[in-house]
């Protein structure tokens, strides 16, 4: 046991009266409150965290934060879980991942004996042929992978997101973030700033006494500045054309998307120390510097018990003097900066036992600490355009060119004094206020709603530039190791991959995988672009980057997926269906009622006394104006010019290709006012029509055009006794044949409410009244009429006893009975089509195809096996080819046998012809084709009496 | 009330309840105010704001257009919207903060202060939102489609426990 809980450290961030209890692979474990798992579990002495991908060598810490790529775990059912970053609760269910049978043993590290095999391409190059053996073959490898368990039976989750709109956004809350942030603040700017750990601090939260002095000055302005939102465990994931920045917040495994648009971005991700390419690098007892330090200072965790630190910078040194400190026995410390001190190797089997440095000299260690340099993330500024530079004298890659919204302060751009980096923070800052108020003010001047825009400082502040310190180019020792630990790649993989001519580094990533793991690169990248450097006998500058895509860090489906936005709609008479019995169904956007129980007894009902059915959602536009009847002839294939006052028309509107739109009534309520309805489905597409062409084609004329569809309630009371219901209720209005025609509107008072408008039509095959109330006063109406009639025997009916009777009664229904290609003459609507008008929507077409004749047409067909219902879209056939479909079909009640439309080739169309039916269950079954669409109601005695 | 005022019928809100209590605000059901569109030249209020004028609220969200709230502006063109807009009113200190899990506009205020207008998404639901503060509070009167309602008033119930976070 190596790992121990080291006395009271001045910084440390665990309660130490907070014990909390966990399991790790089935046995219990304890922890402080404060510890991540990572941090618990290395105090309890545990070692080895994980296999590794490809190889399953055994890895334990090596950087002990978010991007350590040893350290993903398994939390109860939440797979790869980052156990240096989340932090503890009691009764976490902890286990390794991909180790099988167990993290000791793994069958699978035999791939270890034959690694020569898994060399680059591997998987191209070996499971590519026989291709019926690839489906095998993906079993198999998939048993290998890595990743963690999914419970199938998890809930999907939804969680909610939210927008902000920050002034300023600060990526990261080291010491240059939180100096950025106050300055914006100061300015006046609005701030949102972003903390990828569970603290503000960076690495002040491990600096010693000067850097928790200054951390302490920095939380206690930022605690008390209402201006600055702090965001912490949280993580900017990607930067997007202008400023659109994604921001996921996280609550232990549940994540939170905020979409926020950001008027300047200011990145401050700091440095992400770099591991050391060499022999025994991933050994569990390998550490990167900073890793050392957190363990000590934030979490009193001695990593080890007798140390070698190989350092090159101050990191390494200071990790040196934390050890010390600690009381962890140094026995050797390799200055890298000195030339010829050089580190060999690690050496040992399952964990570090020894290491060996120049000169042959090989010292026993549990513990080897590597400080060789950093890495900047620039992740957020490559998103924004920015292609970043080698510097070799710093030994990094420096950010470059970037837009005016986006800034950077602290490490990303250079080195300093906690003093400098605060200044050049607190510089970057105060500019990125005075930008982003310019900006605002800007946005306010071109936004009417906004507060007058006011008056801002448009003189720029040079923003000092941080400079890179030297630092030793540190990348490769004298032997082989791991670049990528995620993807086990190690240097002689990407040698051969250089070999085998794939000489661009972006070839290389993808051949090799190196940088596609789960750190994507955050350790390997530059790594990787040196030794694909020195293999192809390029420098790393010429070499460059691999492109940094967003996500800068994974974010779960359920935090993109959000809250589910489709809204639904319901009708003032919802509760009263759902109080009745009715069974729901979705139609469009509306919950409908299906049935109440039984659709055919609703059918014969209606048929022999009264039905009444909520028709709500119809799509109603109030049409005014002097030129209505001229956009009623231009959007209708009939004539609307010589429609009177009370009067109602059928019409059907068609595209420009003479292909059917929409179709439905509309009333002249006055000399200029009309009353439009449409389809259900079609409400928006037909409003949108008719203002496109009023805006586009004829914005002289005097039409406007209100959506009323939620402004009415709509029913409508069917059958031989509905006239009879409606004198009941209905007053103002004259209900008689005579006053009352088939195909006529009124406006009436109906059970109190004034201003309903009722409309004589005939969807169903009977007489019936469309009565519109206004919404509010819908559920009164309803209930008022099925009072009324309950002695003429009303019962109400859902939609599927409506789709049977207007079957019964052959009336198509728009994208049931036709499609994209049906034009007005394969409906049968002949008699409906004016050409002689001077213009309409799609007359060119519908010409044409006048002239030519339909090449199908809807009829109406019945199955000469009444019992037999073709299911809808079962293919009419002959000589072998299809010549139709089956567009409805039911059962009607009336009739009692089955009743359909099709549409089927002309030369099939004629009445009396005899058709074959396919069914679905490949039966053929014989039907004829009627002479009208009707099959009941076919003189129209009912509708009109 | 408009439409059929005299009636002695009975008047159904499209929500299930006239209030609840979200915690850092409250919902208020308003559809049963009168709600008129106005096409005119000019009706007095500028794109982008609402104005209270005469007991009513004047609001212009789209050109040579207004909705008007409470009685029946005197003006040629005018279609009653009373029963075909919902209005839901939103009133408290985490008023906003509710209304940015559902809708994408900036309702800080300087690009959304007391007296703006604009037409928007909420909830995936096209809505007139109204910056109409009461007694120093924030309210936001939002008008939407009556059919989406409830929806809406849903939606807002459900995102409250997570303005907490």
């Amino acid at each position: 046991m190596s790992g121990s809980r080291l006395g009271v450290q001045p910084g440390e961030l665990i309660d130490r009266d907070r014990v909390v209890r966990f399991e790790w692979n089935g046995t219990e474990h304890h922890g402080f409150a404060g510890d991540t798992i990572a941090s618990a579990l290395a105090a309890g002495g545990v070692e080895v965290f994980s296999r590794s991908f490809k190889y399953r060598r055994p890895r334990g810490i090596l950087t002990a934060d978010y991007h350590d790529p040893n350290l993903f775990v398994q939390v109860g059912d939440e797979p790869n879980v980052r156990a240096g970053h989340r932090l503890l609760i009691s009764g976490m269910d902890v286990t390794a991942q991909g180790a099988w049978p167990s993290l000791g043993f793994d069958a699978r590290g035999a791939n270890r004996l034959v690694g020569r095999f898994l060399a680059p391409g591997f998987y191209y190059k070996t499971f590519i042929s026989p291709a019926r053996l690839r489906p095998a073959y993906q079993k198999i490898l998939r048993r290998f992978g890595a990743g963690g368990k999914i419970d199938p039976a998890t809930p999907p989750a939804h969680a909610a997101k939210r927008f902000a709109h920050p002034d300023v956004l600060v990526a990261g809350g080291g010491p240059a973030g939180m100096a950025a942030a106050l300055a914006a603040s100061h300015r006046g700017a609005r701030v949102m700033l972003v903390e990828e750990n569970h603290h503000l601090g960076g690495h002040l939260l491990y600096g010693g006494p000067e850097s928790a002095a200054a951390l302490a000055e920095l939380r206690a302005l930022i605690g008390a500045d209402d201006a600055i939102e702090v965001l912490t465990n949280a993580v900017v994931t990607g930067r997007y054309d202008h400023n659109w920045v994604g921001v996921v917040v996280r609550h232990g495994g549940e994540e939170r998307l905020v979409k926020a648009r950001a008027k300047c971005l200011v990145v401050a991700a700091g440095k992400i120390e770099r591991p050391y390419v060499f022999a025994g690098n991933d050994l569990p007892g390998v550490m990167l510097s900073s890793a050392v330090r957190r363990l000590i200072n934030l979490y009193a965790v001695a990593p080890g018990t007798r140390a070698v630190v190989a350092t090159a910078n101050e990191s390494g040194d200071a990790a040196l003097a934390d050890l010390e400190r600690a009381g962890v026995e140094v026995a050797a410390v390799a200055d890298l900066r000195k030339s010829g001190s050089l580190l060999v190797r690690a050496k040992g089997r399952g964990r570090l036992t020894a290491v060996e440095l120049s000169g042959g000299r090989t010292i026993e260690a549990d513990l080897l600490v590597t400080a060789v340099g950093w890495t900047t993330p620039t992740s957020l500024l490559n998103m924004a355009g920015d292609r970043p530079v080698y510097d070799a004298t710093a030994a990094r890659f420096l950010p470059g060119e970037f837009p005016d919204d986006v800034l950077a302060a602290g490490g990303v751009v250079g080195d300093g004094s906690i003093e400098s980096v605060v200044d050049q923070g607190r510089v970057a800052g105060f500019e990125a206020g005075r930008r982003a108020l310019e900006t605002g003010a800007a946005w306010q001047r071109l936004t009417p709603r906004a507060a007058p825009a006011p008056e801002v400082d448009t003189e720029p502040t040079v923003i000092p530039r941080l400079p890179a310190m030297p630092h030793p180019e540190l990348f490769t020792g004298p032997t082989d190791g791991f670049v990528d630990f995620s993807e086990d790649v190690k240097g002689r993989d990407l040698a051969l991959a250089a070999a085998e001519g794939y000489d661009s580094i972006e070839l290389a990533k993808r051949y090799t995988t190196v940088t596609m793991g789960s750190i994507q690169g955050k350790l390997a990248g530059v790594n990787a672009v040196a030794v694909h450097a020195a293999a192809t006998g390029a420098t790393i500058a010429t070499t460059g980057t691999t492109t940094w895509r967003p996500p800068y860090a994974p974010i779960t489906l359920g935090a993109l997926a959000g809250v589910d936005e489709d809204p639904v709609r319901y009708s003032p008479m919802h509760d009263w269906h759902d109080a009745h019995g009715a069974v729901p169904i979705g139609a469009g956007q509306w919950i409908r009622p299906d049935h109440y129980g039984d659709p055919a007894r609703e059918v014969r009902n209606t048929r022999a006394n009264v039905g009444i059915i909520d028709v709500s959602p119809l799509g109603k536009i109030d049409l005014r104006g002097r030129d209505v009847p001229r956009l009623l002839e231009f959007v209708y294939t009939n004539r609307w010019d010589s429609l009177a006052i009370g009067g109602v028309r059928y019409g059907v509107m068609c595209a420009e290709d003479g292909v059917i739109l929409d179709d439905g009534v509309t009333a002249r309520l006055e000399e200029s006012r009309f009353y439009m309805t449409t389809t259900s489905s079609g409400a928006g597409r037909v409003w949108n029509w008719l203002d496109e062409w009023l805006q586009t084609a004829f914005p002289t004329w005097d039409v406007k055009t209100t959506a009323v569809t939620d402004g009415y309630a709509a029913m409508n009371i069917a059958g031989p006794r509905s006239r009879e219901l409606l004198q009941r209720v209905a007053s103002g209005v004259d209900a008689s044949p005579e006053s009352f025609p088939y195909m006529n509107a009124r406006i009436a008072t109906v059970a109190g409410v004034a201003e309903c408008i009722v409309l004589r039509i005939g969807f169903t095959g009977e007489l019936s009244y469309e009565v519109h109330v206004p919404a509010g006063y819908g559920l009164h109406v309803w209930e008022e009429l099925l009072a009324a009639g309950s002695d003429l025997g009303i019962a109400p009916f859902g939609l599927e006893a409506q789709r049977i009777m207007r079957l019964e009664k052959g009336h198509f229904i728009v994208g049931q009975d036709t499609d994209g290609l049906t034009k007005a003459h394969t409906a049968g609507l002949a008699g409906l089509i004016k050409i002689d008008k001077p213009d309409f929507s799609g007359k060119p077409e519908l010409v044409w195809e006048g002239e030519q004749g339909p090449p199908r047409r809807l009829v109406a067909i019945q199955p000469v096996d009444g019992s037999v219902v073709p299911a809808e879209a079962s293919q009419i056939i002959a000589g072998g080819l299809t010549r139709g479909r089956v567009t409805s079909s039911r059962t009607s009640p009336t009739l009692e046998r089955s009743i359909c439309l099709a549409i089927v080739d002309t030369e099939y169309a004629a009445a009396g012809a005899e058709l074959t039916i396919r069914l679905p269950d490949g039966r053929d079954v014989a039907a004829t084709v009627l002479e009208h669409h009707a099959h009941v109601d076919v003189d129209g005695g009912r509708v009109r009496g | 009330m408009s439409m059929g005022g005299e009636s002695v019928a009975e008047y159904s809100s499209p929500v299930a309840a006239a209030t609840a209590d979200l915690g850092s605000c409250l919902l208020h059901d308003e559809s049963h105010l009168a709600k008129w569109r106005v096409w005119e030249d000019d009706h007095g209020v500028e794109l982008g704001r609402a104005s209270h004028y005469a007991g009513s609220i004047v609001c212009a969200v789209s050109p040579g257009e207004w909705i008007v709230i409470g009685d029946r502006p005197d003006a040629a063109d005018v279609v009653d919207l009373t029963h075909v807009r919902a209005a839901i009113r939103l009133t408290g200190a985490g008023a906003r903060s509710l209304l940015e899990h559902v809708c994408a506009l900036d309702l800080g205020d300087s690009m959304t202060p007391n007296g703006a207008a604009a037409r928007t998404l909420v909830a995936g639901v096209a809505t007139e939102i109204i910056r109409d503060d009461a007694a120093g509070e924030p309210s936001y009167l939002l008008l939407m489609s009556r059919s989406f309602a409830r929806s809406v008033w849903e939606r807002l119930e459900a995102a409250a426990p997570a303005t907490s976070q």
